[in-house]
């Protein structure tokens, strides 16, 4: 055993220095320097067409040992060109390459085992035409040649590789890239083969710079690199772990600093298989300063050339301020006002595929907490900002991403808000579904709004808003696709503007959009309601107004339409409202309707205004000019503006219809109450019709029904205002009325022609002025009237008034003193200059109370108090009166007849001084058997014409004059027995002195026709003129 | 006896002043000069040539636009001016006219009250 071990160790031994001999006979005898660097030196050119210099080649073996070892020193290339910075290609200082001795001696195969390269040094150079430096190698022999490139080795089996102090410049100025980079080591080590490597790889440089000036200029600088990959190579199978450093990178493009000496780091655990395409990242980090995103997950390439993704990726806590501080400043532009920080958390997935046409979908989650939001233009701190969001987003084309907010929340002042919700299609239409609550504290409301606004808030608002629309939409307030639904409570309000405060212990206002509900006016677009349980606005020296338990709800049309009238209700359902403005105040119960306002049917582009308004108590008062009390009260009132008419009645066509009952009006300037059992009527821009009124005023109470028509021609001014009314009144006291009526329509534009002739009086006199422009017939059916404290039964008539002139048209009615036909005129020409006439039969009339109920008829006719019984009495009188009343006696004209059978002729001290001498007999009454008087007034004067009286025995004629202050020029003639005339003379208010003197006779012949003289005739005549006249309006 | 003393004596009175009455005879004033405007102090007076015709008072602040009408005729001296009044009803006045020119005029009525016109443009 010990031999043959001998005998083998000793044959090893001596192949061994076999060996040895003949590698150092080859090394030193024939493979050296000196042999084999020309034999390269030659060769070179045949592989390299530009000038090359080699200084030494030599064989290693036992520095390499126990490989061979190829050494090469000061390898030059040099190639110039024009602009290239030097005209050197490539400078290898020192490079070694060892195969496997074995393998090449035994099986006659070269494997490359190790290389080593030190100081090396290129410069590639490509100009502006495309002509490179290191364009150097010869050209195929054999143009198509489709040989497939193969290894100068039979295997590579590196276990080393390294390669330092590299140098290197790139410049292609076609393509206008220049890369430098210096101090650039590699180092390999490992085993690398072709089928399997295990390795570990350093990769280290110093100052390296990128350089791209095309259409986009790039530049990078990397201060220093380093990359380290681990891996392992096991048959298609690659497994390792890269590494890459960049502490200090620059990036810059288009002269925007993306990264400015930025810290980079990548650690990038893998998987691979190069069969399937199938890369793994476990834990896979990409750092930028403080950033950090880890990636896991894997990627698939197909055989389609699809890449199929499942990665997921999540952040470590960003800082936003730091953040954006490295984000470029072109970006944070619009974010310059903008302050903002918090931490952010970033996480999320790319699952699908990327191909040409695909890209896979990400899924993105964001966390941000304790964040801080504020806005230079907007006068709050956000803090407490939190939000947490998620997002899928598919780039693909057709197809939707979309992001959901969990929760967004926020808190600036004693104010909160928060948000969440979802949004669809977020590159494109971006369909937004949230919820917004907030919890606003009104004073911190305050600083949003204008600075000279002195408003003073508070109260608190929790509001809950649901919305629905897409970003297009809101942004152009497009509120026909927009669904919103919210409601806000208020609380504690408590406002001051300026000099308007409104309170509210709470109030609530529910917003719909699209509307909750219909119109049957319009289309409703947005309904909201409000409710409030007692709300009151006051403003300082003005108003003063309480609402309680307050019901609004209003729908609207789409208020944005320009192309529309802007069409709105608003209904309202108040318990109890209670207001005072200046001198009003108004107390109402129950109030209730609703106000529209739409465009006209008939014309749309005028504006309708429509309120329904009732209430069960309504309590109003103007100081002490006006009270209103009323129970039910209904009205409704309607108005189309047409902007067209230039009068103001016809610029709003006003409507009212109005139903209340049991009302009260107290006037300041008409005495009486004013009380309205029930009132219903409709008024309408032609014409107003009253079905009901009942109305009690002081002493009078009436029924008014009837209609008036041709209003809006009578605003016009092309026709009068006509009118049919029934009055109907069990009582009416019509000077209570008059005053009540008297001035509407007249405006007194003569009152110039009265200043040179009026009096004080007459200056300050209010006189009843007749409507002008008017033609209206009160039909009146009263059963008691009172007139100048006369009262007068059964008055039934009509009373005209047209254009300035009241007609009392033969009015009839009877009173204690008699039956009555009255028909009168009152015109008011101008306010010194009214005109009244009269046309006055009494039937039958009981003498005394003819002349208590007027008393003027005394003064006219003096005689009628002698005398007692019944008599026909007919006056027709007209006079102009002054402003006060006053009769202008230069106008009063008159005519009046008075028959009689049977009366008395009361025995009294004028009598008694006629009858004297006359030589009557005295009674105390003296019947008279008949009696029949004309007479005429004529301004101061009254002329009794020529009458008989027979009494007894007795005949005479009386005639005379008197003027209206009582003096008298009588004469009284007897017929029979005796014929004797006297005169009488004198001022009745001065009896003693009055004369009473015998005249001669002057009527003996008047009533025998046969010896009448023409004076007689006439005077007959005239007397026959006058009874006629007069008679001839009796009914 | 006294009272038939009286009587007589009255009566005897009445018969001389009878019969002492005779009035002379009636002038006959020219129509034509009637006609125009008339005033006399502020009351006015206006004749038309078709018989109709009108009277205001300016002291009563009325104008000759509101002045009252009427219609008159002219029987020699005697003027009979007949006021119609709206309401129905007649009023006649009679004068007796003692001047009339065409500047002046005067009369009278039947109770010797009389008033002097000036005829105005």
């Amino acid at each position: 055993m010990n031999k043959a071990l001998k005998i083998t160790g000793i044959t090893l031994l001596s192949l061994l220095g076999v060996i040895l001999i003949v590698v150092a006979v080859a090394m030193w005898i024939v493979f050296t320097p000196e042999k084999l660097t020309p034999i390269v030196r030659n060769q070179l050119p045949k592989f390299i067409t530009c000038e090359t210099s080699l200084d030494n080649v030599d064989l290693t073996f036992f520095s390499t040992f126990p490989d061979f070892g190829l050494h090469l020193e000061n390898v030059c290339i040099k190639n110039p060109m024009p602009e290239s910075p030097s005209d050197t290609v490539a400078f290898i200082e020192d490079c070694t390459a060892t195969v496997n001795l074995m393998a090449f001696l035994f099986d006659d195969k070269v494997i490359l085992e190790n290389f080593y390269l030190q100081h090396l040094f290129a410069n590639l150079y490509t100009d502006s035409i495309g002509k490179s430096n290191f364009d150097i190698f010869p050209p195929s022999e054999e143009e198509n040649d489709t040989t497939p490139f193969a290894m100068p080795f039979d295997v590579i089996n590196l276990k080393t590789i390294k390669i330092s102090d590299v140098t290197a410049f790139y410049a292609d100025k076609q393509a206008k890239i220049s890369v430098e980079t210096h101090n650039l080591n590699l180092n390999i080590q490992g085993l690398l083969d072709n089928e399997n490597a295990n390795i570990k790889t350093t990769l280290e440089s110093g100052e390296t710079t990128f350089n791209m000036n095309d259409s986009t200029s790039i530049s990078a600088v990397l201060k220093t690199l380093e990359l380290n990959i681990d891996g392992d190579k096991n048959g298609n199978d690659l497994k390792g772990d890269l590494t890459l450093s960049l502490p200090d990178i620059s990036f810059n493009m288009d002269n925007v600093d993306f990264v400015k000496s930025g810290n980079v780091t990548v650690t990038l655990p893998f998987f691979a298989n190069i069969n399937t395409k199938k890369l793994i990242l476990d834990k896979a980090k990409i750092t930028l300063n403080d950033f950090a995103i880890s990636l896991n997950g894997q990627a698939t390439s197909k055989e389609s050339g699809d890449i199929d993704m499942n990665l997921t990726f999540d952040s470590n806590n960003w800082n936003i301020k730091q953040l954006l501080q490295i984000v470029p400043s072109v970006y944070t532009e619009s974010l310059k006002e903008i302050t903002i920080n918090g931490d952010a958390l970033i996480s999320g997935s790319v699952q699908g595929i990327y191909n040409d046409s695909l890209l896979p979908q990400i899924n993105a989650n964001l966390q941000l907490s304790q964040g801080t939001f504020a806005y230079k233009g907007l006068p709050y701190n956000f803090r407490d900002v939190n939000l947490k969001a998620a997002a899928a987003l598919n780039l693909n084309k057709n197809e939707i991403s979309s992001a959901i907010i969990q929760n967004l929340s926020a808190k600036t002042g004693s104010s909160s808000f928060s948000a969440s919700g979802k949004a669809d299609d977020i590159l494109n239409k971006i369909l937004c579904d949230i919820q917004l609550k907030a919890s606003l504290n009104l004073p911190d409301v305050k600083p949003i709004l204008p600075k000279d606004m002195h408003i003073d808030l508070k109260g608190n608002t929790v509001a809950d808003i649901k919305a629905k629309f897409n970003l297009d939409d809101i942004a152009n307030l497009n509120l026909k696709k927009i669904h919103a639904n919210g409601t806000i409570d208020i609380s504690n309000l408590d406002v001051t503007y300026d000099s308007l405060l409104a309170q509210t212990p709470s109030a609530h206002l529910t917003i719909n959009l699209p509307s909750a509900k219909d119109s049957k006016k319009f289309k409703a677009l947005l309904s909201a309601k409000l409710t409030t349980p007692d709300l009151k606005v006051k403003m300082i020296d003005s108003f003063d107004v309480r609402l309680q338990n307050t019901d609004l709800d209003i729908l609207s049309s789409n208020f944005m339409d320009t192309t529309q009238m802007l069409s709105a209700t608003c209904a309202f359902n108040i318990k109890h409202l209670a207001a005072i403005m200046d001198t009003i105040s108004v107390d109402v119960t129950q109030p209730q309707g609703e106000i529209t306002l739409s465009p006209s049917r008939r014309n749309p582009k005028h504006p309708r205004l429509q309120c329904n308004y009732s209430s069960q108590n309504l309590l109003a008062d103007m100081g002490s000019t006006l009270h209103i009390d009323t129970k039910y009260i209904k009205i409704g009132v309607a108005t189309t503006y047409d902007e067209t008419q230039e009068n103001l009645y016809l610029r709003f066509n006003p409507r009212l219809n109005v139903d209340f009952n049991e009302g009260n009006i107290q006037l300041a300037q008409v005495k009486p109450l004013i009380r309205i059992p029930a009132i219903k009527f409709d008024f309408s821009p032609r014409q107003l019709s009253i079905s009901d009124s009942r109305v009690i005023i002081g002493e009078s109470d009436f029924k008014l029904t009837g209609e008036a028509t041709n209003i809006r021609k009578y605003i016009k001014g092309q026709d009068l205002l006509k009118g049919q009314f029934d009055f109907v009144s069990e009582k009416t006291n019509i000077n209570q009325l008059m005053d009540l009526v008297s001035g509407f329509g007249n405006n007194d534009s003569t009152t110039v022609t009265e200043t040179a002739t009026t009096t004080p009086a007459e200056a300050e006199a209010n006189p009843f002025m007749v409507p002008k422009g008017i033609d209206v017939t009160l039909h009146t059916v009263i059963k008691n009237a009172v007139f100048n404290d006369n009262l007068l039964q059964n008055v039934g008539g009509q009373l005209t008034i047209k254009d300035g002139v009241a007609v009392l048209e033969q009015m009839g009615f009877t009173c204690d003193a008699a039956k009555m036909q009255l028909t009168a005129i009152y015109r008011s020409e101008r306010r010194n200059h009214l005109f009244a006439g009269i046309n006055f039969h009494l039937l039958n009339i009981d003498i005394k109370q003819l002349i208590h109920m007027v008393p003027c008829i005394d003064t006219i006719v003096p005689m009628l108090k002698s005398f007692e019984g019944r008599a026909q009495f007919h006056l027709s009188a007209e006079t102009y009166l002054k402003a006060n009343y006053d009769l202008k006696m230069s106008t009063l004209r008159g005519a009046a007849a008075i028959e009689g059978k049977d009366l008395v002729l009361m025995d009294n001290e004028t009598f008694g001084k006629i009858a004297k001498p006359l030589l009557f007999s005295r009674k105390t009454k003296n019947l008279v058997d008949s009696l029949s008087v004309e007479m005429t007034v004529f301004r101061n004067e009254v002329d009794l014409y020529p009458f008989i009286i027979s009494m007894d025995n007795y005949s005479a004629v009386v005639s005379g004059r008197y003027d209206l202050s009582q003096n008298y020029n009588a004469h009284i003639e007897t017929l029979s027995p005796i014929r004797l005339a006297l005169q009488i003379k004198g001022n009745t208010s001065d009896f003693d002195n009055m004369k009473f003197d015998l005249v001669p006779t002057k009527y003996s012949n008047m009533y025998k026709p046969e010896r009448r003289n023409v004076n007689q005739a006439r005077v007959l005549e005239l007397k026959q003129l006058i009874s006629e006249s007069l008679k001839r309006t009796v009914k | 006896m006294k009272k038939f003393y009286f009587i007589w004596t009255v009566a005897i009175i009445t018969v001389i002043i009878a019969f002492c009455s005779c009035s002379p005879t009636e002038p006959n004033f020219d129509k034509a000069l009637l006609v125009g405007k008339w005033q006399s102090g502020t009351l006015f007076e206006k004749y038309l040539s078709g018989g109709s015709g009108s009277t205001w008072d300016t002291a009563d602040d009325v104008t000759e636009a509101e002045a009252q009408k009427f219609t008159w005729t002219l029987e020699k001296s005697t003027l009979t001016q007949l006021h119609i009044m709206e309401v129905g009803g007649t009023v006649p006045k009679t004068y007796t006219i003692t001047t009339l020119t065409d500047s002046t005029m005067t009369y009278r009525d039947d109770y010797g009250t009389s008033r002097k016109f000036v005829k105005v443009k």
